[in-house]
């Protein structure tokens, strides 16, 4: 068990593709934190630098956090994906002796991975901000940044996404397919069924839960809203059941 | 050894192996021959619980999923290019032994075997074919597994190759070990290969060993030219025997070249050549897996 899990690790650090996409993640961390929400601070963003929680809201935005971690989720598609598309699934499956070995080393290294992510995500963040700030010689009032609150929202957000990601390889079993669904459901499929569905309900569609357990509740619960805990209970319902469909079919179908 | 019993694999309502049942001994090549589509790569990927069928194939009476370390019992090439194209080749070989449990200096030892020493580091996408098949090779027996199962790795190969190749497997099966090895290359598998196995629509055709497959199911012939072809034709017909003009001469089935001189001899006929024509394993395949093939191209029309 332990030699699968260091294996898909190892995968995980001989690709290039793996370097890239962190490449592109902090490329766009060090945009977005130290340069929006730094330097050009107050010129774009909705909370004053004189607001005590105006780090804490910037940072914790979709916009701070989802790109770095869709990058996460697209490594731990790959790392998955290519078994399939270089076909060396058939050595994982015949170095192992059971298939749900194989799987939980990936469920593990992709929780490794996201865990990484979402560390490098919180600390520099933040950090970027402030510095950002520094740079542009602006003074922001006192902040009050609360870090269990901020580092648990990101780390399930990270662990989630990438788990969404490898469940969609393992249905689909194509780079192709998986990558477009990842992208295709949370910005269309899923506002099209809100359109059908009451404001209260589309709080239950598993995308909107995950991006809600950014955002609400961050400094007081809004009436109606699902707080971050109850959407986090969503997107596992929606994991668990995917997960069940997707572990079934990993053992009984062809190999590829 | 490997025992494989009654596999059968359906794909949507297509009998792809059909109830194929055979052994695979130790310190032997066996050979595993059948024209394209008629499920040999199937059967090999049932063999290793790739895909899922019907049936089982022990390796020492265990399943494969019975031993601990699956890697240290058998060793696969199913696909020359395997391998994700921009890892090097040390990394592909690193993460198979760290799945096999396998020390990792073996990965330097097994890219030496193969000759790929030089270019360990190389992303092996752009390996030439031969060269992707030696890697595959090196993943094989990266554990030293006591078995090897291996779908046409001679492809690609260039000649100094499929000789390294041959002596490679043979050597490998005489140190105790078993090989099973797929191949189109027929000339080659009669010089490697003790047994063959022959499938043809996923069934069995023949399962024996080179030699009885030979001599038990083609004829042999003698060629022969002679000054007068056709003197020498009636004299043979006149003793039950086939001849048939081919190539300024005869081919005269179900006799020696002794019956065939003496022939000649006795009816004052000056032979010119006389040579026997013993049946090859090209031969026998294709006469064996006549109307089993899944695409049969045209014929080629004689121009003469």
């Amino acid at each position: 068990m332990l030699a699968s899990i260091k294996s898909e690790f190892r995968k995980l650090i001989t690709v290039r593709s793996t370097y890239i996409l962190s490449g592109i993640a902090l490329a766009y961390m060090i945009f977005y934190n130290f340069y929006i929400v730094g330097f050009r601070v107050g010129h774009h963003l909705i909370y004053s630098p004189s607001n005590p929680h105006y780090l804490m809201v910037e940072v914790s935005r979709a916009g701070s956090i989802a790109a770095p971690i869709l990058l996460s989720s697209i490594i731990a598609v790959l790392l998955m994906a290519h078994e399939y598309r270089y076909n060396t699934i058939m050595y994982t499956l015949t170095n192992s002796n059971s298939r749900n070995k194989s799987l939980f080393a990936k469920v593990v290294a992709v929780t490794g991975l996201t865990i990484v992510f979402a560390l490098i995500v919180e600390i520099l963040s933040p950090l970027l901000a402030l510095f950002g700030a520094h740079v542009d010689h602006l003074h922001l009032a006192h902040q009050i940044f609360y870090y269990r609150n901020f580092f648990g929202r990101v780390m399930f957000y990270s662990w989630a996404y990438g788990m969404i990601g490898l469940l969609l390889v393992v249905l689909f079993r194509n780079i192709v397919a998986s990558i477009v669904a990842l992208f295709f459901i949370p910005v269309t499929i899923e506002p099209l069924i809100g359109l059908l569905l009451s404001d209260h309900m589309k709080q239950y569609l598993p995308f909107t839960a995950l991006t809600n357990v950014l955002n609400n509740g961050l400094l007081v619960n809004v009436p109606g809203q699902l707080s971050a805990v109850r959407s986090a209970i969503t997107v596992v319902v929606y994991l668990v059941i995917g997960w069940v469909i997707a572990w079934i079919l990993f053992l009984r179908r062809d190999a590829s | 050894m490997i025992k494989v019993s009654n596999l059968s694999k359906k794909f949507r309502g297509t009998v792809a192996v059909d109830d194929l049942s055979f052994s695979v001994e130790t310190g032997k090549v066996t050979g595993f021959l059948g024209p394209n589509g008629a499920g040999k790569s199937t059967t090999m990927r049932l063999m290793l619980g790739l895909d899922k069928g019907t049936g089982t194939a022990t390796y020492d009476g265990k399943l494969l999923h019975e031993y601990e370390i699956p890697s240290k019992v058998v060793g696969i090439l199913l696909e020359a290019k395997a391998y994700h194209t921009t890892r090097s080749a040390r990394n592909h070989l690193k993460i198979l032994a760290t799945e096999g449990c396998v020390p990792i200096k073996r990965v330097d030892e097994d890219l030496d075997i193969v000759g790929l020493s030089d270019v360990a580091k190389k992303a092996p996408g752009k390996f030439s074919l031969g060269m992707s098949q030696r890697l595959g090779i090196a993943a094989a027996i990266l554990a030293n597994p006591k078995y090897l199962i291996l779908d046409e790795p001679a492809n690609g190969l260039d000649p100094e190759g499929i000789v390294w190749m041959r002596e490679f497997l043979k050597s490998y099966a005489d140190a105790g070990n078993a090989v099973f090895v797929s191949s189109h290359l027929l000339s080659e598998m009669a010089q490697m290969a003790d047994n063959v196995v022959v499938i043809g629509k996923g069934k069995i055709i023949a399962n024996t060993s080179i030699s009885k497959l030979i001599s038990g199911n083609a004829k042999s012939s003698v060629y022969v030219r002679s000054s007068n072809l056709t003197k020498l034709q009636k004299l043979l017909e006149a003793k039950s025997f086939d001849a048939l003009s081919k190539d300024s001469g005869l081919e005269v089935s179900g006799a020696d070249t002794d019956q065939v001189g003496k022939i000649a001899f006795d009816g004052g006929i000056t032979v010119l050549e006389l040579s026997p024509k013993h049946a090859s394993l090209e031969d026998v395949f294709l006469e064996l897996t006549e109307g089993t093939e899944q695409f049969k191209a045209q014929e080629v029309k004689d121009k003469k």
